[in-house]
């Protein structure tokens, strides 16, 4: 008989203790445990059980081939402490690298002159173990794990040693557990480092996103850089023209010096190649990279990685990492890098927000003392002009500056102020002929631009003549207009540099120009008191000031704006109003007229709209006697008594008419034309005060919103802040409390493909959450495809406007682009509900004899209503009259029984409760989509019929009612779609609704594309957390189904154990009542069994069996939609190719398809080859783009988790991508991997499949 | 009357309930040693041999993905002793890297615990085991089956 192996030698060797203590300790890695503690665990209990002078656990990295800066040794007498070199090491020679290489090295007896494992090595010096000369013997294995190589363990001894072959085995598994330990540890620290990331993250939006200056924000993200990941210097760079400035450096001794570098865009190679890439690039070695540029003063410099900062498609500048060590950054701090720089982004463009605002806050000051002295100045001319002049020179900071005014055909100079003399010049009076440039200044009404005087197309020969011998370089030119007419011009020049003026810097221009302007046209008139005069400056003054105060509310300055206003003159109502589109909507009130705050008049039917569209003042003495033309648009406030006079005075800025004062008197003839004229001069301050507040409110809105939505991880959190603070911006109710209404519709739609889907809405009841929209037949889908915002001024033509951004003379300019699809793509998601009514039937509710509303009921059955239904209604809404006319006074509570009491006595689901005011029913309750407070007019509605005729009203086949609407609500008429941008990916799309036709303005798609670049990053960041909790919950639900299936599988085997007994059928004689006991039983466990076989089947996806290979493809293909400029070249073998896979196969290959896609986003071609004659087992399917290729260090990365951003219908889509195709085509037993990429060449992937026999 | 030579078995079960159930199917026939955790189970290894082992896959029933049961089976083959291993399974095998593991590892059969007809499966496929373990350590002597 033979003996069971083993065994006992291995007693004999060593001690039974010892090998279970290593054992189960080296198995067992507790969550926590570090790599290097459980090398250190290794080395310890290598020596204490296999003996020997001392080991060593030299850990190497497979990926750069590289032996890693750390050993582990114990026990012996020489080198007990591990040594460690300053760098990874490729250490090619000697015993570590053979025995990596061969798995196991055997030395005996130790000869310097014979060293068998250095053989291949002759030119290296003194042996390997020339440190520890002691050593005679020793026994290097390799340590791996499932292909992968993680180090070597030496086990040496100071004597010459026989190893056993007993010795050698259990030396060899017990590298199997410590390589086991190894490889767990790392993983745990792997996933540990990911998770530590994911909450940095979180922590540098937090940070990032409080509002600070563009140098204080730079400097915090290399700090919150550094948490994770070292450097020993850093630099920020960002884009200005032609050149990369640093902005912002750590770690450099002569800072100065670093900031003060600057690269040439066009000569830089690596900048270039980022550019080009829209990667990150890793610099090994500075000293062999024949690209590298130095920095100045800098020469400790061995290793680089930098990163593109990117908004949207545009790089904004560059993050560069300096290392005094060569080889230093990983893989691993790319990725993080990476990460990071959506973030840094986002926080530059709030800081360059912030930056800008803060440059108001800075001349806050000082602009309130210009608007000051401007008003004051008011009576002199010739001051005003000084002024003027002199300051905007001082605030823009250029050279010189002049005013020209527009006289009689002619320019003339009346003043200039060059901060070379330092004095001002006016009185002057230097006439020349009106030239072009100063024609196109006063009618653009905005400022000009003139970035490089040497070649811009603006100017005449003669113009840039005189220009350049002025020695002027750049120059901006502001339009003087006030009272929607152009007084002139003033000129800024730049002689120093060619500078090109921001947009706030021109903007801000702009403001004192309209000053200046103001002042200027004021001085000239007359007809107004002095007394009066000065306290319309006093009024102008107030209103500045509160309009530059630090924190603004914009509805609170509305309201001060009345206030001042009372002060100044006397009336008796007035009315503040604002344009929104083509409507201008009341936004505030004197006390006694609050109600009408929020009214919207189309600006072609009101008076107020009269005077914006005229920019000028009306005056009606006699509104009973009101001319035909005002009489026609006259509108009547909501509540008070009838006034007797009005005056109407439009807001200009510039030649921009934001709105318009309005304000009646009790008198006849109340207003005199000069108090027409005070009105039209504080009309011009309230104007820009309104106008500088709201930009103050926006700038800081912004950086408001970017801290909340940084402090959501949570998807559904997120979405709601995005779509509530979009409404509130396209609203302007930015600094509004929360517990106020919300206004507005729309809804956040996430991409997942080629479909759109609604992750939140302000519809209620939501019936369109999760709906999915198809990207080429919904107005959404518009903002995807065009990557612009998307207005869609009335949602039932097929017209749409794209805001694109154009070249104009005065820079970049958005404008409204006007395009068209085929038909209205416009979806009303609630239609369906009501699409099928066949029958309607409305009861008037009465209460003393007096309509108050209208109970409505519809049916979708053919017969309708029957006459003992409408019976019962009639006298149920009777009898609960009171109850109704309650509910209508606010016991709101009530409404939903009284319902449902509706909806019962006439067997349907479908009926509203409507409260009449005025003209209007106003929808109190309702099972339809249409909103509560949704109004309808009476006479066009058959409910409304019921009010008329004071009667109950059937119509038993709708269709046939000319008076029927299939929809009730409130229809939404216009509609602003925002492409959500992450990088250069279109995620989503934010989309907001109007019923007000028309309703948004180039400005809001504007300002709702700034705040889109947030939403994005939010929304990718909600992602991330979702994909893991994800995970987890799917690794949660295995594991239930598994613990389940233990108590289950026990219960019935003892059951058939029990059947199997030997007393069983005696039993069953005696008592039947048990075999129905056992028959019962046992189904339940059928059923708990199928239910735990069908969760399991839902987790992890259909068995994979025979799966046509060739069918998969061609579906991929298809599903794909691949554009016409990528070229698809199937060489397939024209077989029945069966491979071992799923139903998924065809998801998996749609994902290679769609990123080789997107690796050609300017065309190429795709080759798919399938391979089944080089080998037996497997088809090799190849998958070759030509696309944008991957670099070397991120081949193995692509399969990560986040790293790729396509979804399909069967994978959760949450980007996973790649990383979910690797796992199917694992769990087909197959193998997926980057066979061949070449940045800029493409890219191939390899994938290989089973057979199926 | 002759003492009949029973084969010893190795139980590495974490479940009690299933514990309570592999003693009342198997103990008449076997000299069965219990144990519910991978140390245990080695160190029973060690100090004794083994015929057969029947060995459960997840042996920490709180700890997700436990496949303990695999190192223990590793552990079997690394002592290089003939006995011979049946894994109990509550999945019908998972990841490609347990599959790796088990190729290596000559395991006679593979069991679904919550399959029906499992104790009619599971005493079947340990004679079976025994008889092939019996045939190839003794070729000379006849295969006889326990059940």
């Amino acid at each position: 008989m033979q003996e069971p192996q083993g065994t006992s030698q291995l007693v004999a060797t060593l001690p039974l203790e010892k090998i279970i203590e290593v054992e189960s300790s080296l198995l067992v890695i507790h969550p926590g445990t570090q790599v290097t503690d459980v090398l250190r665990r290794v080395a310890e209990t290598t020596n204490s059980v296999l003996g020997g002078n001392f080991c060593v656990v030299q850990p190497y990295d497979q990926k750069t081939d590289r032996f890693l800066v750390e050993q582990f040794t114990a026990g012996g007498a020489t080198k007990a402490e591990g040594f460690k070199w300053t760098e990874p090491r490729l250490y090619p020679y000697g015993a570590a690298r053979t025995a990596l290489m061969e798995g196991l090295l055997v030395v005996e007896n130790y000869d310097e002159e014979n060293r068998p494992f250095i053989a291949q090595a002759p030119g290296m010096i003194k042996g390997a173990f020339r440190d520890v000369a002691d050593i005679k013997a020793a026994l290097g294995i390799r340590l791996e794990v499932g292909g992968e190589w993680l180090g070597v363990l030496f086990v040496n001894y100071p004597e010459p040693h026989t190893f056993t072959d007993e010795e050698k085995r259990v030396a060899r598994f017990f590298a199997v557990q410590a390589a086991n330990a190894i490889h767990n540890a790392r993983v745990y620290e792997r996933e540990q480092k990911a998770h530590e990331l994911a909450e940095t993250l979180r922590e540098v939006s937090i940070i990032l996103t409080v509002p600070s200056d563009l140098p204080t924000v730079l400097e915090l993200i290399l700090k919150q850089l550094g948490r994770v990941v070292h450097y020993d210097g850093a630099i920020i760079g960002l884009v200005e023209g032609d050149t990369l400035v640093s902005r912002a450096a750590m770690g450099f001794r002569d800072k100065g010096a670093v900031l003060s570098f600057s690269l040439n865009i066009g000569e830089d190679k690596i900048f270039q190649q980022m550019l080009r890439g829209r990667r990150p690039i890793v610099i090994p070695d500075v000293r062999t990279d024949s690209t590298w540029k130095p920095v100045p003063t800098v020469d400790w410099v061995r290793s680089w990685v930098g990163a593109p900062l990117q908004i949207e498609d545009k790089v904004i500048g560059q993050i560069g990492l300096y290392k005094k060590e060569p080889d230093f950054y990983s893989e691993d701090d790319v990725l993080i890098i990476q990460a990071f720089v959506n973030q840094v982004a986002v926080a530059v463009r709030t800081a360059t927000l912030f930056e800008e605002t803060s440059k108001y806050a800075d001349s806050r000051a000082k602009l309130l003392e210009i608007a000051q002295t401007l008003t004051s100045a008011i009576t002199e001319p010739e001051l005003v002009l000084q002024e003027t002049i002199q300051r905007t020179v001082k605030l823009l900071d250029v050279t010189r500056g002049a005013i020209i005014l527009y006289e009689n055909g002619a320019g003339r100079l009346v003043a200039a102020f060059d901060t070379r003399f330092g004095t001002v010049q006016s009185g002057i009076s230097l006439r020349f002929p009106d030239s072009p440039l100063q024609q196109k200044v006063r009618s653009a009404g905005y400022p000009i631009m003139l970035v490089d005087v040497a070649t811009d197309t603006l100017l005449s020969s003669f113009e840039r003549e005189q220009f350049t011998e002025y020695g002027i370089k750049s120059s901006l030119l502001l339009p003087l207009i006030a009272r929607g007419r152009a007084l002139g011009s003033i000129g800024l020049d730049e002689t120093r540099y060619i500078r090109e003026f921001s947009p706030k810097e021109q903007e801000l221009a702009q403001i004192l120009a309209d000053l200046a302007a103001v002042a200027i046209d004021n001085s000239r008139i007359y007809g107004v008191a002095e007394r009066e005069l000065s306290a319309v400056i006093l009024v102008a003054q107030n209103l500045m000031r509160e309009a530059l105060r630090p924190s603004i509310q914009i509805d609170h300055f509305l309201s001060y704006v009345m206030e001042q206003t009372l002060v100044l003159l006397e009336f008796d109502a007035g009315w503040l109003l604002l344009r929104e589109g083509d409507w201008v909507k009341i936004v505030a009130t004197d006390e006694h007229h609050r109600d009408d705050i929020g009214r919207s008049f189309l600006i072609e039917d009101c008076i107020s709209g009269t005077s914006m569209l005229q920019k000028k003042t009306i005056n009606i003495p006699d509104l009973a006697n009101m001319p035909q033309e005002h009489k026609r648009v006259y509108k009547a406030p909501l509540t008070g008594k009838t006034t007797n006079s009005e005056l109407v005075a439009p807001l200009m800025v510039g030649t921009k008419a934001i709105g318009a004062f309005n304000i009646e008197s009790d008198r006849l003839a109340a207003f005199e034309p000069r108090h027409a004229e005070m009105l039209r001069l504080l009309s011009d301050h309230v104007a820009l005060a309104i106008e500088l507040a709201r930009s103050r409110e926006e700038a800081a809105a912004f950086s408001r919103i970017g801290l909340d939505l940084s402090r959501e991880t949570e998807m559904d959190a997120v979405v709601r802040s995005v779509l509530r603070y979009a409404l509130r911006l396209v609203h302007r109710q930015l600094g509004e409390k929360e517990q106020r209404e919300q206004r507005g519709y729309g809804q956040v739609l996430l991409r997942e493909g080629e479909k759109l889907v609604i992750r939140y809405t302000t519809n209620d009841p939501p019936t369109d959450l999760n709906m999915n929209a198809d990207i080429n037949k919904c107005v959404s889908g518009l903002a995807v495809l065009e990557r612009k915002p998307i207005i869609v001024p009335n949602v039932e033509k097929p017209d749409y406007y794209v805001v694109e951004s154009v070249e104009t003379p005065s820079g970049l300019e958005d404008e409204m682009v006007a395009r068209a699809t085929d038909r209205p793509r416009y979806q009303r998601a609630l239609e369906a509900n009501k699409a099928s009514m066949y029958a309607e039937f409305a009861v008037p509710l009465l209460a003393n004899d007096v309509i108050i509303g209208v109970l409505n009921v519809e049916t979708p059955r053919t017969s309708g209503f029957t006459a003992e239904q409408r019976e019962s209604l009639t006298s149920f809404a009777r009898s609960n009259a009171a109850r109704f006319a309650e509910t209508f006074l606010g016991q709101r509570d009530i409404l939903h029984e009284l319902l449902e009491g509706a909806l019962v006595r006439t067997d349907t689901t479908f009926g509203q409760i409507m409260h009449l005011k005025g003209e209007e029913l106003i929808i109190e309750q309702t099972t339809g989509g249409e909103r509560i407070g949704t109004r309808l007019q009476v006479n066009t509605s058959v409910t409304g019929r019921a009010v008329l005729t004071g009667r109950p009203v059937y119509v038993p086949k709708v269709a046939e009612d000319p008076d029927y609407q299939r929809y009730l609500g409130e229809e939404m008429k216009s509609e602003l779609a925002i492409p959500l941008l992450l990088a250069d990916e279109v995620i989503g799309v934010l989309n907001v609704e109007s019923p007000i036709p028309g309703f948004f303005t180039l400005e809001q798609a504007r300002t709702l594309e700034t705040f889109a670049g947030q939403a994005a990053v939010a929304i990718d960041r909600a992602k991330r957390f979702e994909g893991r909790r994800l995970a987890e919950i799917g690794g949660l639900a295995g594991d239930i189904v598994h613990r389940l299936n233990n108590p289950i599988g026990a219960t019935s085997m003892r059951l058939e154990l029990f059947q199997g007994h030997d007393s069983y059928p005696k039993l069953l004689l005696d008592y039947p009542y048990v075999g129905n006991f056992v028959e019962r039983t046992e189904r339940d466990i059928r059923n708990a069994k199928a239910i735990i076989q069908e969760l399991r089947t839902q987790l992890k996806g259909k068995e994979p069996g025979p799966t046509a290979l060739i069918p998969a493809i061609s579906d991929a293909l298809s599903k794909a939609e691949l554009p016409g400029h990528i070229k698809v070249r199937s060489l397939l073998p024209d077989q029945n190719i069966q491979v071992i896979a799923n139903d998924r196969l065809i998801n998996v290959f749609w994902n290679l398809f769609d990123n080789a896609r997107k690796a050609m986003p300017s065309g190429g071609e795709l080759t798919i080859t399938a391979d089944t004659a080089s080998d037996d087992q497997w088809v090799i399917v190849r998958v070759q783009d030509t696309g944008m290729g991957i670099e070397p260090w991120r081949r193995d990365l692509v399969f990560e988790l986040g790293e790729t951003t396509a979804a399909d219908s069967h994978a959760p889509a949450r980007g996973y991508g790649l990383s979910w195709a690797k796992d199917q085509v694992m769990s087909f037993g197959g193998t997926i991997e980057v066979e061949d990429s070449k940045p800029g060449v493409g890219t191939c992937m390899k994938l290989k499949l089973h057979k199926a026999k | 009357m002759h003492k009949e030579l029973r084969y010893r078995m190795l139980v590495v079960e974490d479940e009690l309930s299933y514990q309570e159930l592999y003693a009342d199917i198997l103990s008449a026939h076997y000299e069965l040693t219990m144990v519910s955790s991978k140390e245990a189970a080695m160190s029973s290894l060690r100090k004794q041999s083994f015929d057969i082992a029947l060995v459960d896959m997840r042996l920490k029933a709180n700890e997700r993905g436990n496949i303990d049961g695999i190192d223990v089976i590793e552990f079997i083959r690394a002592l290089n002793i003939p006995t011979v291993v049946i894994l109990n399974s509550g999945f019908p095998t998972q990841t490609p890297e347990i599959t790796a593991r088990l190729k290596k590892l000559d395991v006679f059969a593979v069991l679904d615990k919550s399959a029906d007809g499992q104790v009619e499966k599971l005493t079947e496929t340990i004679a079976q085991a025994l008889a092939k373990q019996k045939a190839e350590l003794l070729p000379d002597q006849s295969t006889k089956a326990m059940l």
